[in-house]
């Protein structure tokens, strides 16, 4: 690996500056714990504290550098990609590429409209004909399954008949489902098995999430992008947050353009050849995946043990110990993610992503990971642990009697709340260089008010945030595993009794420590009860939050406001009309009955045994299975269990045969 | 699933239970594959009397027979449209039904035709040959290995390891 002497020097200036920052602070708040002498407690609080004001240091400096990156460059960053100035040939006979979105029990309309947005933006460029779609299911719940699946034959539909009859069977463009048996090593174990099946057939791979979305220009751009740099092994896109309505929703897309801007930015500065996957979003070099990026399980059982969970920084440090290169294309935009809508769902995703996260800490030390590697793997890592650090730098401080007024801790608190939130400031005056953008959001007066509300929600819930992230550290560390959910994709208030059956811990924590600090402590702790507040809150605070009206009363008023929401990209904009369009046709409001229309459709009962012979699953058990069909036909699909009416799915014999029985001895009513 | 359709009044298949449910089974099947009411009931009276031809009253096997006919009907229907396509694949028989049903509720008149279909008859049938899987091409990927440590490394932690057991089966208090 090679690193340019000018950006080594860069590197060497930014650390150097987070070092500094992170000894200033720990010099001050050593000459402040240990003026009356030393003792165990002040040393552990020294260590913690180091580490805190390290991790603080790197946010505040990278937002520093995007600042800087975001004044000096004219050029836009995120933008959605026109081809201008770009010779036309080198869009041309592009090499075979497969968009992959592997899904796992997700709502179908929302996989196959943004399927179907994404193949038509690909159309409209006119270079899409070597790029096939293929979604990879590892549903486990039957009726979703049948949802798929019809879902998918709407999409298919819809594109081949747009074709001409002299098109050749079989090239590019091509929709295509499959669906696993068994979910092994979920979502990179199903990347892995699609590579395994047809990994062969594709030389580069954009790999995308559920609820992924990209314009048709930007994926062209990618591909052109790895044909050009041979060296490239995955370019990742930054996705943009979009579609949903909450405050909290709303908030975060607010967030991740204002402030997203600038660590962008600074990270794909700083991290250049070396830099990072998120797992999506992002294309991929097929041929040195497959050779390099194999995931092994980890020795010892779950939760630290096992499969691996957070594959995409394991995948991104393989490929860089393979001798490949890793990009952040922070200039390329048109690429769109959906935020978790409610804290809840944010927490519930937060545990997934913390029991991946302390996994790499086994891998830190590991023979040839890139240095940089090993630095993704501490911070993500230190995402959840520092969590716990504060709770004990707070507790061990209350003990400790931290908290003597004076000139030294005046300037240390002030040092660390600009460490905190001269970020969000800096985001805000990026903005200010760009009017356009600035105009974007709605106005400098109207950003500036969404800035200081962001910022007085996230003092409000970074206590709660912490409480879960605490809890969640503990439980992996004691050795209990996690399920794996999927995400909600819809705006969705929370209710009054789910928000106190899933806060009153944090509520009662908030009780018992504000009565602990006005029954024991001194004055100068009452600054905790800022932080207390949140916890005291939390249940007003999640149901405020997760609120759809006051998401759009905002909206109304011009906060929070993004240009997606201003003026909807086109990709964007079609998913949503479609996902409408395919919600009508999947007739959601007749579930129940999903298993009876998929035994008597006569064609999509065809299509559903057409997918699995294709897929091989032709040889039945008969004898097993026949007592299950006889069921079904007799006594009706709702006295299947929801693993028989899967077994009875993945047979072709029983669903041709249910097909024939059913339309003979089913009473049909209207 | 679309509406139970009656035979008319004056119909003679109408007089009985049987042949009035067997008409009734057949114009649902029909219509599922997207065939309109008339149409369908039309033809679903045509099969059911052939179906009649073996029939005695009492059997109460008419419906079965005459969704059996239906049936083949239809998938003979499919295996012309196949054939006619040029290069039908092994999916072409599954996917024609699914192409079709939106066509024939426009051309009703082509049910059960294989020659001189409509321009987008032709155009669903084309697309029904496009594979529902393309062609595999297999690759190995193998796990990577993870498990090496560096010497020092091994070392440290081994001689940690050690350590931390000797502080724990350490007597701390005098022996017994």
């Amino acid at each position: 690996m090679t690193i340019r002497t000018g950006h080594f020097w860069i590197r060497f200036l930014f650390t150097s500056l987070i070092l500094g920052t992170t000894g200033a602070g720990t010099y001050m708040f050593a000459r402040l714990v240990w003026s009356g002498g030393v003792t165990i407690l002040d040393a552990v609080m020294l260590v913690i504290f180091a580490l805190l004001y390290f991790w603080l240091s790197i946010a505040f400096w990278m937002a520093t550098l995007g600042l800087i990156l975001c004044v000096l460059s004219r050029k836009p960053c995120r933008q959605p990609f026109e081809p201008n100035g770009i010779p036309l040939q080198e869009y041309a006979n592009l090499p075979r590429t497969v968009m992959l979105m592997p899904i796992c029990n997700e709502d179908p309309s929302r996989v196959f409209s943004g399927v179907l947005a994404m193949y038509e933006s690909l159309q409209a460029t006119g270079h899409a004909e070597s790029i096939d779609f293929f979604v990879v299911s590892d549903t486990t719940d039957p009726e979703i399954w049948i949802l798929e699946e019809t879902a998918w034959a709407i999409a298919r539909r819809t594109t081949a008949l747009r074709h001409t009859e002299e098109e050749p069977a079989g090239d590019g463009g091509g929709i295509y489902y499959r669906r696993r048996q068994n979910n092994i090593g979920k979502k990179s174990g199903n990347i892995r098995d699609f590579c395994q099946q047809w990994g062969g057939r594709y030389k580069y791979m954009v790999v995308l999430d559920a609820d992924s979305l990209m314009d048709g220009w930007s994926i062209i751009e990618m591909i052109r992008r790895m044909e050009k740099h041979e060296k490239l092994g995955i370019l990742q896109v930054p996705p943009v947050l979009v579609s949903h309505e909450t405050v909290f929703a709303r908030m975060q897309q607010f967030v991740s353009r204002v402030y997203g801007e600038i660590y962008v930015r600074a990270y794909a500065f700083w991290s250049q050849g070396e830099s990072n996957y998120w797992g999506h979003n992002a294309i991929v070099r097929t041929d040195p995946f497959i050779r390099h990026c194999g995931l092994p399980q980890l020795p010892g059982r779950e939760p630290l043990g096992g499969e691996i969970l957070s594959h995409d920084f394991v995948e991104a440090a393989l490929m860089l110990r393979g001798g490949w290169e890793v990009r952040l294309a922070g200039d390329l935009g048109g690429s769109y993610e959906e935020p978790p809508v409610t804290i809840m769902d944010f927490v519930r995703r937060s545990r997934r992503w913390c029991q991946g996260d302390l996994q790499h800490l086994r891998l830190i030390l590991l023979r040839g990971f890139h240095a940089v590697s090993r630095i993704y793997f501490g911070m993500g890592a230190m995402t959840y642990l520092s969590s716990l650090l504060w709770l004990l730098f707070v507790v061990l401080g209350l003990i400790n009697g931290i908290g003597a007024a004076g000139r030294s801790i005046a300037v240390l608190g002030f040092m660390t709340v600009a460490l905190l939130f001269l970020p969000k400031v800096w985001g805000y005056v990026a903005l200010l260089s760009d009017r356009a953008r600035m105009k974007a959001h709605g106005g400098a007066v109207k950003v500036a008010l969404s800035v200081i509300l962001e910022a007085a929600v996230s003092i409000l819930t970074s206590p709660i945030f912490m409480l879960f992230n605490v809890r969640f550290v503990i439980s992996i560390l004691s050795g209990r595993g996690v399920k794996w959910d999927p995400q909600r994709r819809d705006d969705a208030a929370v209710a009054v009794r789910q928000a106190i059956h899933q806060y009153s811990l944090h509520t009662g924590t908030g009780v018992v420590a504000v009565g602990a600090l006005l029954w024991f402590g001194s004055y100068q702790n009452l600054w905790l009860l800022v932080l207390l507040t949140g916890l005291l809150l939390s249940i007003p605070i999640e149901i405020s939050l997760s609120s759809l009206w006051l998401g759009r009363r905002l909206r109304r008023l011009g906060l929070f406001l993004g240009p997606e929401e201003a003026e909807p990209p086109a990709v964007l904009a079609r998913q949503h009309a479609l996902r409408v369009e395919i919600r009508r046709l999947l007739q959601f409001r007749r579930r129940g009955d999903v298993f009876r229309r998929m035994v008597l459709d006569g064609a999509l009962n065809a299509m559903h045994v057409g997918i699995l012979h294709a897929q091989g699953l032709s040889d039945d058990d008969w004898d097993r299975i026949e007592p299950l069909a006889q069921v079904a036909l007799y006594g009706g699909p709702e006295h299947l269990t929801l693993k028989d009416r899967r077994t009875l799915l993945a047979s072709p014999t029983a669903m041709q045969w249910l097909h024939r029985q059913a339309w003979k001895q089913w009473k049909l009513t209207p | 699933m679309a509406q139970m359709t009656s035979t008319s009044a004056n119909d003679p298949l109408a007089a009985s239970p049987s042949e009035r449910e067997a008409v009734q089974r057949v114009v649902l099947y029909f219509q599922s594959i997207g065939l309109p009411q008339e149409k369908a009931t039309a033809v679903a009276e045509e099969i059911v009397r052939g179906s009649q031809a073996k029939w005695t009253r009492g059997d109460s096997g008419l419906a079965g027979r005459a969704m059996d006919r239906a049936m083949t009907r239809i998938a003979e229907w499919f295996d012309r449209l196949a054939a006619s396509a040029g290069a039908p694949t092994p999916g072409t028989h599954a996917q024609l039904g699914w192409n079709l049903r939106p066509l024939l509720r426009a051309h009703p008149e082509v049910f059960l035709v294989s020659q001189d279909l409509p321009e987008d008859f032709r155009r669903a049938v084309a697309a029904a040959c496009k594979p529902l899987l393309p062609l595999m091409a297999p690759r190995m990927m193998p796990p990577q290995s993870l498990w090496q440590l560096p010497h020092v490394w091994q070392r440290a932690i081994a001689y940690a390891y050690l350590m931390w057991y000797r502080l724990r089966t350490m007597r701390w208090v005098g022996r017994t």
